[in-house]
């Protein structure tokens, strides 16, 4: 199957969905399927076509043209774009963002009417409904649209409920690292948390949450690992509460480290203030064998099972993410028990193989669809 | 608005605008939206750039579409209505077609009514939280970097 995918961000910017992409599509193109990717120019420097293990990649300047309303630059991409899609013909157009570059894809449908997968990786957007919207525009003309989570794809329903007929979810997957499992330290525990650091991460209650953690467990440390705007705010918050001695900024790993990261904290914190649509940090600790303490928003209950895996807690609540924290440090045995039924529940779920495989049928049932 | 004026201009004070492929791709610079016409659209835009005459491009409308002149009109008035409600356009005292040489028709096949296709969001997905770039060390491997 010959397939345009189309996001507004790929690597080697990072984020959760464009290293899933990245591990996706070289894995669909070896089972055959000739992958295009169209993305857009998010950095400087980078070139304009490229190869990732046989995925070729083109990038255009999407954002910047239309940041600056450059009629004639954005007219002048359209008529390469249109071009690309005749010469391709794709079987299938796969949106992967609903980002501002979409507005490429809609304006020259005409140069091909293949039909349009759109995967949400995001919470679904109030703009959703609207007419006068890309977004809502985007979603109603999309042959079949894909979710990451049972939760966007329920909110995603309830606001266009003509969509529950041509939605489906499918999971992220993962391979299981490679590296076994450490046993989790008994002693001076670290705590993990990571991603982008933004607000939607709530970071900052972790932080808040380990004013208290550490008064009841002597010597445990909390590890913050990402980059982000939100970096000297976080900073300034631990000084301020006194914790700067006991909270590691870490800066940016690779997504290979991840692994060798996670096996060296005893939990894991999900502290998302926004409804997280997937968690693929809770999904990486489960795959070492870490318990999750993570906050009750949109898919996150998926990956965590409360009780089971890890522990829930509500949203924005520093005082409850600290109890749960203390709760799994100062029981072990608890903490152990639930990291290996984490780790046996995302195998079993999560995998990977499973993964490319549903991708795989939701191309070829998106390509055989119409609107 | 009631009463439509007879003859119209695209707003240029903060309008940009071009044809593309059949297609008419249309922003107001004030404040960033876009807006969008398929191809019936596309050529009531470029007789109003063109010439602004409303009734003349109704009647130019129905001969190259090969519509009833009436149905044609209450189309163009419509759109016409809505592109002003838009600012896109505004009035204008009647003048000789402008540019070189006559108008045709951006792409003619079968009559639709025209649309225009507004986007209001174009600030909130360009606001849209991006992934953390800058991090070279993190680079995937690629297999070749074809010069830009």
């Amino acid at each position: 199957m010959r397939v345009l995918f189309w996001t507004d961000w790929f690597v080697p910017s990072i984020g959760g969905v464009e290293v899933f992409s990245a591990r996706l599509l070289p894995a669909l193109a070896r089972r055959g399927h000739e992958i295009v990717v169209v993305a857009g120019h998010h950095r400087s420097g980078l070139p304009d076509a490229t190869t990732l293990e046989g995925v070729k990649i083109l990038r255009f300047p999407f954002h910047q043209v239309l940041a600056a309303r450059h009629v004639d630059r954005m007219g002048a991409i359209l008529e390469q774009i249109a071009s690309l899609k005749r010469e391709l013909a794709p079987d299938l157009v796969h949106l992967n963002t609903l980002g501002p570059s979409v507005l490429y894809h809609l304006e020259t449908v005409r140069a091909c009417e293949a039909p349009v997968l759109l995967t949400m990786h995001s919470p679904v957007m109030p703009d959703a409904t609207r007419a006068d919207t890309l977004y809502g525009r985007a979603l109603r003309t999309a042959t079949w649209v894909n979710c990451n989570s049972q939760a966007v794809r329920a909110e995603l329903c309830r606001l266009l409920p003509e969509l529950s007929d041509r939605s489906s979810v499918t999971y992220y997957g993962m391979e299981p690292p490679a590296l076994t499992p450490a046993p989790r330290a008994r002693h001076e525990p670290r705590v993990l948390v990571f991603g982008r650091l933004v607000p939607e991460k709530g970071f900052d209650i972790a932080i808040h949450a380990f004013a208290v953690v550490a008064a009841s467990i002597p010597g445990a440390r909390l590890v913050v690992v990402g980059e982000g705007p939100e970096r000297q705010a976080l900073e300034r918050l631990a000084a301020t509460l006194g914790l700067s001695s006991i909270v590691e900024f870490v800066g940016p790993v690779p997504p290979s480290a991840v692994p060798r990261l996670v096996n060296t904290v005893s939990v894991v914190a999900v502290p998302s203030r926004w409804d997280e649509p997937f968690g693929l940090v809770a999904l990486e600790a489960a795959l070492m064998a870490r318990p999750v303490v993570a906050a009750r928003v949109g898919g996150l209950p998926e990956v965590v099972e409360d009780g089971r895996t890890g522990l829930l807690v509500e949203r924005e609540d520093a005082h409850a993410l600290a109890e749960a924290l203390v709760c799994l440090l100062r029981d072990p045995a608890a903490a152990d028990r639930m990291g290996v039924v984490a780790r046996a529940r995302a195998s079993a779920l999560f995998g990977w193989d499973r993964c490319v495989n549903e991708y795989e049928r939701l191309y070829e049932r998106s390509a055989l669809a119409r609107v | 608005m009631d009463q439509l004026p007879g003859t119209l201009d695209v707003n240029r004070d903060d309008v940009a605008a071009k044809i593309i492929d059949g297609e008419a791709i249309i922003i107001r610079l004030s404040d960033g939206t876009y807006y969008s016409m398929d191809h019936v659209g596309a050529s009531v835009w470029s007789l109003l750039e063109a010439h602004g005459d409303r009734a003349a491009t109704g009647r130019t409308i129905a001969a190259w579409y090969r519509v009833p002149p009436e149905r044609v009109q209450e189309d163009v008035d419509a759109l016409v209505r809505e592109l002003f409600a838009e600012g896109l356009v505004v009035a204008a005292p009647a003048r000789a077609v402008s540019g070189g040489g006559p108008v045709t028709p951006s792409h003619v096949g079968p009559y639709a009514s025209p649309r225009l296709n507004i986007h209001r969001d174009m600030g909130n997905l360009l606001a849209l939280d991006p992934p953390t770039p800058g991090i070279d060390d993190l680079l995937l491997k690629t297999d070749t970097d074809e010069p830009r």
